[in-house]
C-alpha cells in the first residue's frame, strides 16, 4: 500500500467521521421533536379521529362568559350544534373585541349606525305603529334606511317584522323569532347562503377556533335595510421603499390619511 | 421550581452585599446553602443588594465570579470561548462605570449576557425555558417598562392549523392588517405588515400578482376589482426551514413555522427562499410605543424582537394555542377568513375544503401551503 | 524547531520593503480603517444603514461574496496542471494562486460576516455548541466547504514553503493527496455557492441548472485574468520570474473559459426571451428594466459589451500574445464579470419580489466603505502572503539552523526551472 493511498483512506475516514458527528448533532437530544432533520410533518390525514374539545373544561377561556344562544333547526359540520352570538340583549357586545391593546368592532354593520339602537321597540311600542302604514311613510321616518328589501321585492315592514312586536321577526310559518335568530327568517329565501353559513364557508366565527362554535348572525354583517357594502377608506397599506426615487406605478395618493375602522 | 438549580447571576447579585464580608476564596466556592435555598423572585434582586450601587463594593469581582461559578455545560463552556469578545465588551460595560449606572442597568446587562449564551429553544429543558422567560420579562420591564407575560405553550395535541381565504368576500378594508400590527407588536417605525392585501382588476388572473396592487389607498371595495390577501402560509414543505443554516426556524407539530429570534444569525437566506415573501427582517431595532405593546406574548410569537433577526407571521401562536382565533381572522369584518383545525373532520376549515373549490398560490413549487383560497 | 524562526522571518519579510511597498500597505490600512468605521456604524444602527430592504434582502455584500468564491475556486486552474499534471510552467505561479485563494476566501468569510444581522450569534453555526443545519441547508454546506478550502490552501503552500525554508524537499506522499482533494474541493466550493441560489424555487432567475456551470465558467475567466495581472506585477516588480509559458497558458485558460461563459450567457438569454414566460420578469428587469425601473440596465449592458469585447481580443492570437492587449483584456474581463456575476446576478433575483412588487436596490456609503475595506483587507493579506513566499522560493530566506547543522541546501525548486524567461 502506497503512502498516497493510506492518506486518501484516512481522509475518507475523516470525512465519514464528520458526517457522523454532524448527523448526530442534528438529531441529538429529545427536545428536537420533528426537528428539521426529521421527515416532513405528514399532511393531515382525512381519516384522523375528531379532536374532542367540546367539554366545558377545555373551553378556551376567551369563550367563557360569552352570551350565546343555540342555533335552532340547523347544525354545523359533522352535525355539531353551534351557537349564534347574541346582540339584542343588553350588555352582550361580542362584536367588539380586544386585539392587542385596541378594540376592534367586527362585522360590516359596524360601519353604519342604522340599527345600533336596538331594539326597535323603543319607538315602535305598539303594533299599530307599523301595521297600517304605507311604505312611503316608513321611508320618511327612517331617512337612513334605504329599503332594498321593501323596495325591490315589494315587501312591507311586516314581511319580516312581527306585527305586534317589531323587535321580533315573523316567519312564514307565523312563528316569531328574536332578532338574534335572523338566519331563520333569511333562510326562507336565501337558503344557499344560510346553508353555507351553517357549513362554515359563509359568515364569521367569533372568538375561538375551538370549543363551542359561535358565529355572527346574518344581520351582524348584512344590514337588512341596506344590504349593499358601504365603501370606506381602508387602513393604510404598505409603503414600498424606493431608494432610487423612480416613479412608482400603482402607488396612490392620499394613502395613509384616513384610518378606517369603525 | 426544581429544588436543585444552577447558581445564577441573580444569586450572586442577591448575595453580593453579604459576600463582601467573606474572603475571596469563599466567594470563589459557592455556598451549598445558597444553591439549595429556594430562589426569591428576581424582581427583588436590585433592592436586596445594599452597597452595590455605591460603586465601591467590588461587585465586578463577585460578578465575574458568577461566570466561573456557574456550572457551564458543554455548549455554555465553548460558547463562552466563542463569544469572548462580546462578553468582554458586556462585562466591561457592566462593571466599569459602576458609579454612573443604576442597579437596573447593571442587572439588565447581566441578564443580556445570560441571554447571549442560551441555547436553541428546542433544546431547552422546561426549567431553562422558564429561566429565559423570566429573564426576558424582566428585561422588557427594565428596558421598556412593559409588564409582559411570555408564554411557552406547546402545540395542542391532534391539531394542525389550516386557513382558508374567501376571495369573493374580501373587500380590502385591511382590518386584518391593523389587527396584526396591534396583536403582534410589529415595528411601527418601518411600517411593518405581515399581511398583504392585493387589489386585482376583474379579468386579471389571480396568479398574476405582478399586475396587482397592494398599496391602494382609495375607498374600498373599488368598482371592478377583487381582493386577495397573502401572509405566511405555514407550508407543509417550507423552503425557509430547509435553508436556515442554524435551525433557528422550524415547523411546530401544529404546522406553524416559527423563528427562535434569539438563535437567528440574520443571514436572511430564508427570505430569499420564501416564494410568498412572508418573512421580514429587523433592519434596525424594532420600535413599539410602550403604551401600545401587547403584553400577552409567546416566546415563538409576538414577544419583542431585536435588531438583525428575521420574523414572520405565526398564525398568532400566542392566541391560537389558547384556542383563540388569529387576530386577522378575528378582525376581518366580512368573514372572508376561515381558520381551524385540519385534523378535526368537523371543523369549518375542513368543511370549506370539502365543499368548495379551492386552490393555493404557486402550487407548482410543491411547498404545500396550509392556506387555501376559495370563492362563493 | 524551524517553526519559530520561520514565523519570525515571515514577519520580517512582510514588514520590510521599499517605500512604495509601505505606501501600498499604508494605503490599504487606511481603506481598511475606513471600512471598519463603516462596519461600526452598521453594527450600531443595524443593517438599516445599508441599501437592502425586505424586498432586496441581499445586496453588495453577497454579490462580492459570490464573485470572490469564484476567485478562490479559480486557483484550481493552476493547481491542477502544476501538481497533478506536473506541468513545469506553472510550478512558480501555483503558490501565488494559492495565496490568491486564501485571500479571496478571507474576503468571502468577511463578506458573509458583515452581511449577518446578528454576527455575535455566529457561534450558533459551530457544530457541537451550535446547531449547524447540515446537510440540509446549502449555506451550512458553504460554511463547511469554504473553511475546508481555506484550510487546504493554507496547509499545502505552508508545507511546501516550510520545507523549502528548512532546506528539505517536500514529501509528495504528504501533500499530493491533499492537492487532489483540493482540486475537487475547489470545484465544489463554487458549485455549492451556485446551488445555494439555484436551489431556491422562490427565485426563478436563479432556479435553473445552468447556474452552477456558469458560475464555474465565469470564475475560471475572472480568476485566471486576475492571476495574470497579479503575476505580471510580481514578475515585473520582483526577481521572481514567472516565465512566459505560464502567462500564455493562463491566457489560454482565460480565453476558453470566457468563450464558454459567453455561450452560456447566450443560452440563458435565448431561453428567457425566445418565448417569455412569467419567470422572465427578473431577466427583463436586468436587461431592459421593468415599469420604468432600470437601475441595473446600464451596468449589465456595459458588462456584456466589455465581456464580449475582451473575449474577442483574447481570442485573436496576435493580440493575446501582446502583453498590453492581454493585460488590458484581463482588466476588462475582471471588471465585466464582477458586474455581471455580482450585482447582475444577485440583485435581479429579488426584483420583482415573489409577490410581484418592484423595489430596487442601491448600495449606501456604509456598504461601499465596508466593501472597499474588505477588498483592501484581501489585497493586504495577498501582499503579505506573496511577500513571504517569494523570498523563500528565491532561496533568499532560509532557516538559520541550516548553516549550523551544515546541511547543504538543495537547489531551489528542482523541477522545471531551466531558463528564466521574461514575461514578454
Amino acid at each position: 500500500m502506497t503512502p498516497n493511498a493510506r492518506v486518501l483512506i484516512v481522509a475518507a475516514w475523516v470525512l465519514a467521521a464528520v458526517v457522523v458527528v454532524a448527523r448526530e448533532a442534528l438529531i441529538r437530544g429529545p427536545a428536537a421533536p420533528d426537528g428539521v432533520a426529521e421527515a416532513l410533518p405528514p399532511l393531515p390525514s382525512l381519516e384522523r379521529a375528531p379532536a374532542s374539545f367540546e367539554t366545558e373544561d377545555t373551553l378556551p377561556s376567551a369563550l367563557k362568559g360569552v352570551t350565546v344562544e343555540l342555533v335552532e333547526g340547523r347544525t354545523g359540520p359533522g352535525d355539531r350544534p353551534f351557537y349564534v352570538a347574541v346582540r339584542s340583549r343588553e350588555g352582550a357586545d361580542h362584536l367588539s373585541r380586544q386585539i392587542g391593546r385596541s378594540t376592534f368592532r367586527l362585522g360590516l354593520r359596524t360601519t353604519s349606525r342604522d340599527l345600533s339602537q336596538y331594539p326597535c321597540s323603543s319607538c315602535h311600542a305598539g303594533a299599530a305603529m307599523i301595521r297600517d302604514r304605507p311604505e312611503r311613510d316608513a321611508e320618511a321616518v327612517h331617512r337612513n334606511i334605504r329599503p332594498v328589501h321593501p323596495g325591490e321585492t315589494r315587501a312591507q315592514c311586516l314581511t319580516c317584522h312581527a306585527a305586534d312586536d317589531p323587535g321580533r321577526l315573523a316567519l312564514e310559518s307565523e312563528e316569531t323569532v328574536s332578532l338574534d335568530h335572523s338566519y331563520r327568517l333569511c333562510a326562507q329565501c336565501h337558503f344557499p347562503q344560510v346553508d353555507s353559513w351553517a357549513a362554515g364557508s359563509h359568515g364569521k366565527r367569533l372568538v375561538a377556533w375551538r370549543g363551542r362554535r359561535v358565529v355572527a348572525g346574518c344581520a351582524d354583517c348584512h344590514d337588512p335595510h341596506r344590504p349593499a357594502t358601504v365603501t370606506r377608506i381602508p387602513y393604510p397599506g404598505p409603503v414600498l421603499p424606493d431608494p432610487l426615487g423612480g416613479e412608482l406605478e400603482g402607488g396612490e395618493e392620499g394613502q395613509g390619511e384616513v384610518q378606517g375602522h369603525g | 421550581m426544581a429544588e436543585r438549580r444552577e447558581l445564577t447571576f441573580e444569586d450572586v447579585l442577591r448575595n453580593a452585599g453579604a459576600r463582601e464580608a467573606q474572603s475571596r476564596l469563599e466567594r470563589l466556592m459557592p455556598d451549598p446553602a445558597s444553591l439549595s435555598s429556594p430562589a426569591p423572585e428576581p424582581r427583588d434582586a436590585p433592592g436586596g443588594e445594599p452597597g452595590c450601587g455605591s460603586g465601591s463594593c467590588g461587585c465586578g469581582s463577585s460578578r465575574s465570579n458568577s461566570l466561573f461559578d456557574k456550572p457551564l455545560d458543554r455548549r455554555g463552556a465553548i460558547g463562552a470561548m466563542m463569544g469572548a469578545l462580546a462578553v468582554t465588551t458586556q462585562a466591561v460595560g457592566a462593571c466599569s462605570p459602576a458609579s454612573l449606572e443604576s442597579d437596573e442597568e447593571r442587572e439588565a446587562k447581566l441578564l443580556e449576557r445570560d441571554e447571549y449564551f442560551k441555547g436553541n429553544y428546542r433544546l431547552m429543558t422546561p426549567a431553562e425555558k422558564a429561566e429565559t422567560v423570566r429573564r426576558l420579562e424582566r428585561l422588557a420591564e427594565i428596558r421598556t417598562g412593559v409588564d409582559a407575560s411570555i408564554r411557552t405553550d406547546e402545540a395542542l395535541p391532534d391539531v394542525m392549523y389550516g386557513y382558508a381565504f374567501n376571495i369573493s368576500k374580501c373587500k380590502g378594508f385591511r382590518n386584518c392588517v391593523e389587527a396584526c400590527i396591534q396583536e403582534n407588536n410589529l415595528d411601527r417605525e418601518s411600517g411593518r405588515q405581515y399581511i398583504r392585501i392585493f387589489e386585482i382588476e376583474d379579468g386579471e388572473s389571480i396568479g398574476d400578482l405582478e399586475h396587482a396592487d397592494a398599496t391602494y389607498g382609495h375607498a374600498v371595495p373599488a368598482e371592478g376589482h377583487y381582493y386577495l390577501g397573502t401572509q405566511c402560509f405555514q407550508c407543509a414543505n417550507p423552503p425557509c426551514v430547509y435553508v436556515c443554516p442554524v435551525q433557528a426556524t422550524w415547523q411546530e407539530p401544529d404546522g406553524i413555522v416559527v423563528v427562535d429570534y434569539d438563535w437567528c444569525i440574520g443571514c436572511r437566506y430564508c427570505m430569499a427562499a420564501c416564494p410568498y415573501w412572508a418573512r421580514r427582517f429587523n433592519w434596525s431595532e424594532p420600535e413599539v410605543p410602550a403604551a401600545e405593546v401587547n403584553p400577552r406574548q409567546h416566546y415563538l410569537g409576538n414577544r419583542a424582537r431585536k435588531q438583525g433577526v428575521v420574523e414572520k407571521c405565526t398564525y398568532c401562536i400566542q392566541r391560537t394555542r389558547e384556542g383563540r382565533l388569529p387576530a386577522c381572522a378575528e378582525a376581518c369584518p366580512t368573514g372572508a377568513r376561515v381558520f381551524g383545525n385540519l385534523l378535526d373532520p368537523d371543523s369549518e376549515i375542513r368543511s370549506v375544503l370539502e365543499h368548495k373549490q379551492v386552490f393555493r398560490l404557486k402550487e407548482d413549487l410543491g411547498t404545500e401551503p396550509r392556506f387555501w383560497y376559495f370563492m362563493d | 524547531m524551524h517553526l519559530k524562526p520561520f514565523l519570525l522571518s515571515a514577519l520580517r519579510s512582510a514588514t520590510t520593503g521599499g517605500r512604495r511597498y509601505h505606501l501600498w500597505m499604508g494605503g490599504l490600512t487606511l481603506v481598511m480603517l475606513f471600512g471598519a468605521y463603516g462596519y461600526s456604524v452598521q453594527l450600531r444602527e443595524g443593517l438599516a444603514v445599508t441599501g437592502m430592504n425586505d424586498h432586496a434582502s441581499w445586496g453588495l455584500y453577497i454579490s462580492n461574496f459570490t464573485f470572490l468564491v469564484g476567485m478562490a475556486a479559480a486557483a484550481v486552474m493552476l493547481v491542477l496542471p502544476a501538481y497533478v499534471l506536473a506541468d513545469v510552467d506553472f510550478q512558480r505561479a501555483v503558490l501565488i494562486a494559492e495565496g490568491v485563494a486564501v485571500s479571496a476566501l478571507c474576503m468571502c468569510l468577511a463578506f458573509v460576516t458583515v452581511d449577518l444581522g446578528n454576527p455575535f450569534a455566529s457561534w450558533h453555526l459551530v457544530p457541537g455548541i451550535g446547531l449547524l443545519n447540515w446537510p440540509r441547508s446549502m449555506l451550512a454546506w458553504d460554511v463547511i466547504v469554504l473553511n475546508g478550502y481555506l484550510a487546504l490552501n493554507l496547509f499545502i503552500p505552508f508545507y511546501i514553503l516550510y520545507n523549502h525554508y528548512r532546506g528539505t524537499k517536500p514529501d509528495k506522499s504528504r501533500y499530493v493527496p491533499w492537492v487532489y482533494l483540493s482540486v475537487f474541493w475547489a470545484v465544489s466550493i463554487h458549485l455549492v455557492t451556485a446551488f445555494l441560489m439555484a436551489g431556491l424555487p422562490a427565485r426563478p432567475f436563479w432556479n435553473h441548472g445552468l447556474l452552477g456551470p456558469r458560475f464555474l465558467a465565469s470564475a475560471f475567466t475572472a480568476g485566471p485574468a486576475f492571476m495574470i495581472l497579479l503575476l505580471w506585477v510580481i514578475d515585473s516588480q520582483t526577481e521572481y520570474d514567472i516565465g512566459r509559458p505560464a502567462f500564455m497558458k493562463l491566457a489560454m485558460v482565460t480565453t476558453v473559459a470566457a468563450q464558454i461563459n459567453l455561450i452560456m450567457l447566450g443560452s440563458e438569454i435565448f431561453t428567457e426571451f425566445y418565448f417569455p414566460t412569467h419567470h422572465v420578469e427578473s431577466a427583463r428587469y436586468l436587461f431592459f428594466g421593468l415599469e420604468g425601473r432600470d437601475a441595473l440596465v446600464p451596468w449589465i449592458r456595459t458588462a456584456i459589451v466589455l465581456n464580449v469585447g475582451a473575449t474577442v481580443v483574447m481570442t485573436i492570437h496576435p493580440l493575446r500574445a501582446n502583453r498590453y492587449w492581454l493585460l488590458g483584456a484581463c482588466i476588462v474581463l475582471f471588471v465585466a464579470i464582477w458586474v455581471e456575476k455580482g450585482m447582475g446576478l444577485v440583485v435581479p433575483g429579488f426584483v420583482p419580489s415573489p409577490l410581484g412588487e418592484i423595489v430596487e436596490y442601491s448600495p449606501t456609503w456604509v456598504e461601499i466603505s465596508v466593501t472597499l475595506g474588505i477588498w483592501a483587507m484581501g489585497l493586504f493579506i495577498l501582499t503579505v502572503l506573496v511577500k513571504v513566499a517569494v523570498p523563500i522560493e528565491l532561496g533568499e530566506v532560509r532557516s538559520p539552523y541550516l548553516a549550523r547543522s551544515g546541511r547543504r541546501p538543495p537547489p531551489r525548486r528542482s523541477v522545471g526551472r531551466s531558463q528564466p524567461e521574461s514575461a514578454d
